[in-house]
């Protein structure tokens, strides 16, 4: 396999104050270059899994199993040639629909395989439970048989894991922590988005909701076609501080807000390392923040060293610098891109308190922090969130952004877990000259 | 048949041996007859946490710290040539550099002065001083003139320097200004960029002048005969470099000066860390008599007593020089 390039770019105010000891920086990692395949080259080994929902509540409206039946279908379709691929029915229980019988194995897709799959999906029937970490369990087991380098899933779901503890799905969740990636989806009114969030943050992969069934195919499709793009898999953020630094947290900021503080695995007492998954060409930020020791005026320090690793491999490396200044005027210059992703995982915290205290009764904290929200959202460009928010609130004033909670059969079912599941979803700063 | 000492330890050199016996220098591509030594800080403990376990880009792998590239105080003797550099009373560190060196009956000396608002300023000057050392004594021995060997040296200096930018030095490349003197036993020739000077002390009195004239605007004021108000202090409008070497330099070409001295005297070369305390080049003669080591002491302590505001760094190179045959330790 071809590592692609990768490149780190890190945005921070290095000047700090006279006893300043904070050090944010934002690390942009890009990877890029000829070792990407096209989407229909073998160049990259992967294998697929697709869970279905077959719960019972999948049958109503019948829309839904129809939509995920044709959305399967066009996931498979959208397989590159040879890729190992199954296919998982989910309820109280999980089942190998395809391949058929009854051994635990993945097959690669061809013509013949994807047409005798589509038969297969297409007789799927919804009936039973849901218990999410059986489906899983099945997934991990199937990859456990894959040399491939990319693993992916795609979990979909209508509904809430209620056959089982939440206990049992922590603890499949742990088992399957770093075999393969998964990306989760809810359609419906009953799922819940906390469940596919906990999932696709431990499994690195994305968690939506749909609001219509019909979009399902659409997202299937893109889902696979982005495994297909993925050209490296087990790349680490390797961060090296000083003796007597703490990381005070490290967090994905774009295209998802995702705290990967506890994730380290430590390499040594100064080193440790953050997954961040497999990696196509495109280019995520990261939000580092360490407290390192204060220094005299004049010091300069190596706060942070931030390199990617594969296979113990560095692939590339930017260091992270802290300089004490006696100048105000260069130790109180706010760096652009921290200052937007601050406010980025302030409007996602929000969002989730907003909605959960809209969920809890509580009116007023409500309409506070999903005003809040909505006003950062517009002022940092996120006008897909800020519009979320008006299918739950009416703007009552527009200048002091103002909004008042809309009658609960005013609001569309599922459309409190969309907002979320979205809430972690930021936009990136206009680049300009800092 | 000369003395040769080592140029990191100043221990003897046997000319056949490839390597130091005292402290292990490389001697291989050192040519018998050559020696220089600069301020350049070898390998020495975190001056943080004392660790010594240092990253290839020079921080320490226990506290983060950055290696200075440079001494807080150093006095070096090579040849009866001698140079003193110091840290001064306010400064973190010591951003400026001096190298000074002999090639037989030829003597060399060379002060970098770290840009202060440049990035890793310190690594800049010693950067440039060692590769303006290197190069100088390589070309004079190859037999180039010594104006050439000095426009050579600074071209080198300007890559070294330049090389050191990164991506963490974006908006602030490492930057140095440059001066270098050779003496010959029949002139004097002197290459700068920026606003670190060489002067000439003559012993004779109403004989010394100054040799460079600073890249500011101060500078072209004075060199078109315009004197300075002393009323005004040191305006930064005018003192603010037009010139110096780092990646974000336009012009690295040194202006050069070849100058033949009348009677027996001294070459000053210095970093402003001295002159903005004593510029005047018929006081600089009298003020520091004595040996060339004793001289660049006592300048030194003169501008540490005058505030020390900035870093200092002083070379003081005989004329005539030493005979190349007598001892140099």
């Amino acid at each position: 396999m071809t590592q692609p390039s990768f490149d780190i770019e890190v945005h921070h105010n290095e000047y700090l104050p006279q006893g300043g000891q904070i050090v944010d920086a934002i690390i942009t990692v890009s990877a890029s270059g000829s070792g990407l395949p096209s989407p229909l080259a073998a160049a990259v080994s992967t294998a697929q899994v697709i869970m279905v929902d077959c719960s019972g509540s999948m049958g109503y409206p019948a829309t839904k199993m129809s939509e995920a039946t044709r959305a399967t279908a066009t996931a498979i379709d959208t397989l590159r040639e040879g890729v190992p691929f199954a296919v998982v029915a989910g309820t109280h229980n999980a089942y190998l629909i395809y391949p058929p019988g009854g051994a635990v194995r993945m097959v690669p897709a061809n013509a013949q395989t994807r047409a005798a799959a589509k038969a297969e999906v297409s007789r799927l029937r919804a009936d039973g439970g849901t218990a999410m970490s059986r489906w899983l369990d099945l997934a991990n087991k199937l990859f456990a048989s894959q040399p491939a380098e990319i693993k992916h899933a795609i979990l979909l779901t209508d509904g809430k894991n209620e056959s089982e503890s939440p206990q049992d799905l922590a603890r499949v969740l742990d088992e399957c922590e770093g075999r393969f990636v998964c990306d989760s989806r809810g359609i419906g009114q009953g799922w819940i988005a906390e469940e596919l969030m906990k999932i696709s943050s431990t499994l690195l992969g994305e968690a939506d909701g749909l609001e219509d069934v019909s979009e399902l195919p659409a997202a299937f499709r893109a889902m696979t076609e982005t495994a297909m793009g993925k050209a490296a898999a087990d790349v680490s953020l390797r961060v090296w501080t000083p003796a007597s630094a703490t990381i005070r947290f490290l967090k994905k900021a774009f295209p998802q807000v995702e705290d990967l503080t506890a994730r380290r695995t430590e390499v040594s007492p100064r080193i440790g390392d953050y997954p961040t998954g497999a990696w196509g060409a495109e280019s995520r930020d990261y939000h580092l923040s360490v407290e390192v020791a204060s220094a005299a005026v004049g010091d300069e320090l190596l706060a942070a060293r931030v390199s990617l690793v594969s296979h113990d491999q560095k692939l590339a490396e930017r260091l992270v610098l802290a300089k004490w200044t006696d100048d105000l005027a260069l130790s109180t210059r706010i760096n652009p891109q921290v200052a937007h992703y601050t406010g980025q995982e302030e409007m996602a915290s929000l969002l989730r308190e907003g909605v959960a205290a809209m969920q809890a009764g509580d009116e007023q904290t409500a309409t506070a922090k999903l005003g809040r929200a909505r006003k950062i959202a517009l002022e940092s460009g996120h006008t897909d969130t800020a519009k979320l928010v008006e299918r739950v609130a009416e703007v009552v004033d527009e200048p002091t952004g103002t909004i008042r909670l809309k009658k609960k059969e005013d609001v569309a079912g599922g459309i409190e877990e969309i907002i979320k599941v979205r809430s972690v979803k930021t936009t990136r700063v206009k680049r300009q000259a800092e | 048949m000369s003395t040769v000492v080592c140029a990191l330890c100043a221990g003897p050199l046997v000319p056949s041996h490839n390597f130091c016996e005292a402290c292990g220098r490389d001697l291989r591509g050192e040519a018998a007859g050559r020696c220089w030594r600069s301020s350049t800080a070898g390998p020495g403990p975190c001056a943080g946490c004392g660790g010594t376990d240092f990253s290839a880009d020079g921080y320490c792998e226990s506290c983060g710290r950055r290696r200075n590239a440079g001494q807080d105080h150093v006095e070096l003797e090579v040849g009866g040539v001698a140079a003193v550099t110091d840290k001064g009373r306010h400064k973190r560190r010591n951003e400026d550099a001096v190298a000074i060196g002999r090639l037989g009956d030829t003597a060399i000396a060379v002060v970098c002065d770290g840009v202060s608002t440049s990035s890793r300023a310190d690594e800049a000057s010693h950067a440039g001083v060692d590769a303006a050392m290197t190069t100088l004594i390589s070309a004079l021995a190859a037999g180039e003139a010594p104006a050439e060997a000095i426009v050579a040296a600074t071209r080198a200096a300007a890559v070294a320097v330049a090389a050191l930018a990164g991506p963490d030095t974006a908006h602030s490349p490492p930057s140095c200004t440059y001066v270098s003197a050779v003496v010959t036993g029949t002139e004097v020739v002197i290459g700068w960029v920026g606003d670190s000077r060489a002067y000439w002390l003559a012993d004779q009195p109403g004989q010394s002048q100054p040799l460079t004239s600073d890249d500011s605007l101060a500078g072209q004021l004075a060199a078109a005969g315009v004197a300075a108000d002393p009323s005004e202090g040191r305006d930064p409008r005018l003192t603010a470099l037009a010139r110096w070497l780092g990646a974000d330099s336009g012009d690295t070409e040194p202006r050069t000066r070849s100058f033949q001295p009348a009677g027996p005297g001294r070459v000053l070369v210095c970093s402003d860390g001295l002159h903005r305390y004593l510029s005047d080049p018929a006081e600089l003669a009298v003020t520091a008599p004595g040996t060339p080591a004793e001289t660049a002491r006592a300048l030194n302590q003169l501008s540490l007593d005058a505030g020390g505001a900035d870093n200092i760094a002083i070379a003081i190179m005989p004329v005539p020089l030493e005979e190349p045959e007598e001892p140099t330790e």
